[in-house]
């Protein structure tokens, strides 16, 4: 049975957006039927403007930010809220997989546990303040605290398994959806910031790489992944700041 | 043992009731009327059987030795961190007939909205206003600050605004987990009422009418109710932050005036 129009997912985007990438993770790990919108985020187009105004969670003083998703006649904005809601309505395991927040009590804590320590560990003013400030000793310096977050993800990613994904048998987790994106983007701190990240930290860290390299193999993250050259390119502009 | 058995044994709570954090796991057991046992731990000088829970806990911050809630689970499992500690109560303790419906709405966008005025709620930087207001003696600075404060004082009433007028934010009495997150803050508002001497109860509320409503209609739930303290503890309690501010303003005021002679 073809199913209700209202019940597709339009997925409002952009493939350069880290925050964007959340959810279309979700949408292809699960399978889920859905049209990507290409959203401009340098020249706002209207429609976007307008699905941003409507959508629960805007924040009040941005014009349009990616993800929102439009379904059954309602958006809904802010990527990791986005993640959640498609894992919900979405769960029917046979045709969807397993939900992105496991079944068991305390594994299902654990993923909570890490998406919050993620957020709060301060990865991505880590991440986009080293992208973004060229003096090379305010770099070191935060290389230096950046590395400890590194150690404490390699401890932690260690809970369950020795390697793969963080919940046992590569079973993808929100923690995986929220945090992969800016993993893939460390091409660009490569790049403009001359770090050799995914060779000389990923070999000290070896549970974070084995983590990283099990979700490049992963079927639905495949469907999502861009060309270096691509992110390179996107974030000159976050480097010029710079 | 069968599971159902298991579970009626009690959870422990590690908690201690000045505790805003330890107040969220507090409230979820209450409301959903989980079976646990309150054991008190002192934050100040941390007791071993403490320390130690906490060590083996899910969720231990890498750098501390005791951070309140812990929970230990009939299954002799320790997990930390308050919001996750409500999460897990409340998926774990799912029988509606007995614990009553769960803090997450079974309707997808209502449980979106929830989980959106959580983040909401953490990214404001609400905590910072709160401890920061009420530890800055520094006239100017507070008042500047709690310019930026209302401003999220007035997102949060439009945002309460999504579902209803009045009450809780999900209307209909229906209490989740946004309602437990952001509770304990407020009612400790009067500890910066006390020591900052902003009118925040009387004043602000009459501001922000809908933060009022949701105010009041939480502090008339049973289990709201149960585990209030009362006032005087509370700026009790909080005396020593108040202090450190004092402390830090007073050196400030020192390096202020140690320059200024030099400048001369």
């Amino acid at each position: 049975m073809a199913e209700a129009k209202e019940d597709q997912i339009k997925f409002y985007s952009n493939k350069i957006c880290p925050f964007g990438m959340r959810a279309w993770l979700t949408l292809e790990v699960k399978k889920i039927p859905y049209e990507f919108i290409h959203c401009d985020l340098k020249d706002k187009q209207d429609f976007f403007k307008e699905a941003y105004a409507k959508a629960l969670g805007h924040a009040e003083d941005n014009a349009g930010k990616v993800p929102i998703i439009l379904h059954k006649g309602k958006y809904i904005a802010e990527s990791s809220i986005v993640a959640r809601y498609l894992d919900y309505v979405f769960s029917d395991e046979d045709k969807y997989g397993p939900s992105i927040l496991p079944k068991d009590a305390f594994q299902r804590a654990a993923v909570e546990i890490m998406v919050a320590w993620f957020g709060d560990s301060g990865w991505l003013k880590f991440h986009y303040g080293i992208l973004m400030n060229a003096n090379p000793d305010d770099q070191a310096k935060s290389v230096v605290d950046w590395k400890k977050k590194w150690k404490t993800l390699n401890d932690r990613l260690g809970e369950f398994c020795d390697k793969g994904t963080y919940l046992p048998n590569n079973q993808v987790s929100l923690f995986e959806i929220c945090a992969f994106p800016f993993f893939e983007r460390l091409c660009t701190l490569e790049h403009y910031c001359k770090l050799e990240i995914y060779s000389k930290w990923m070999d000290e860290f070896p549970r974070v790489k084995s983590w990283y390299e099990a979700l490049l193999e992963n079927e639905g993250f495949k469907k999502c992944l861009s060309k270096q050259e691509f992110l390179i390119d996107g974030y000159k502009g976050y480097r010029e700041k710079a | 043992m069968a599971e159902a058995e298991q579970k009626e044994q009690k959870l422990k709570l590690y908690a201690n009731p000045i505790c805003p954090f330890a107040q969220r796991a507090w409230l979820a057991l209450e409301i959903k009327k989980v079976p646990y046992e309150y054991i008190k731990c002192d934050l100040r000088e941390k007791p071993a059987f403490f320390t130690e829970a906490y060590q083996k806990a899910l969720g231990a911050a890498e750098g501390s030795d005791g951070k309140v809630p812990v929970i230990e689970t009939p299954d002799g499992k320790f997990i930390t961190e308050s919001t996750i500690v409500a999460r897990y109560v409340d998926y774990v303790y799912s029988d509606e007939s007995k614990y009553g419906p769960s803090l997450l709405p079974k309707d997808a966008f209502e449980r979106a909205a929830v989980e959106i005025m959580i983040d909401w709620f953490g990214d404001s930087g609400w905590l910072r206003f709160h401890y920061g207001t009420l530890m800055q003696c520094d006239k100017e600075k507070a008042d500047a600050s709690v310019v930026d404060w209302k401003k999220k004082w007035g997102l949060l009433n439009e945002r309460l605004k999504q579902f209803s007028d009045k009450g809780l934010y999900l209307g209909d009495n229906k209490v989740s987990l946004f309602d437990i997150v952001a509770y304990p803050f407020f009612e400790r508002l009067i500890t910066i009422q006390h020591y900052a001497k902003y009118e925040i109860l009387d004043k602000w509320m009459e501001e922000f009418p809908r933060v009022k409503s949701w105010y009041n209609t939480m502090q008339e739930l049973e289990a709201v109710k149960k585990i209030k303290q009362k006032d005087e503890f509370f700026i009790n309690g909080y005396k020593s932050y108040r202090e450190r501010g004092e402390a830090a303003y007073k050196k400030e005021q020192e390096q202020k005036a140690a320059a200024a002679k030099d400048d001369k």
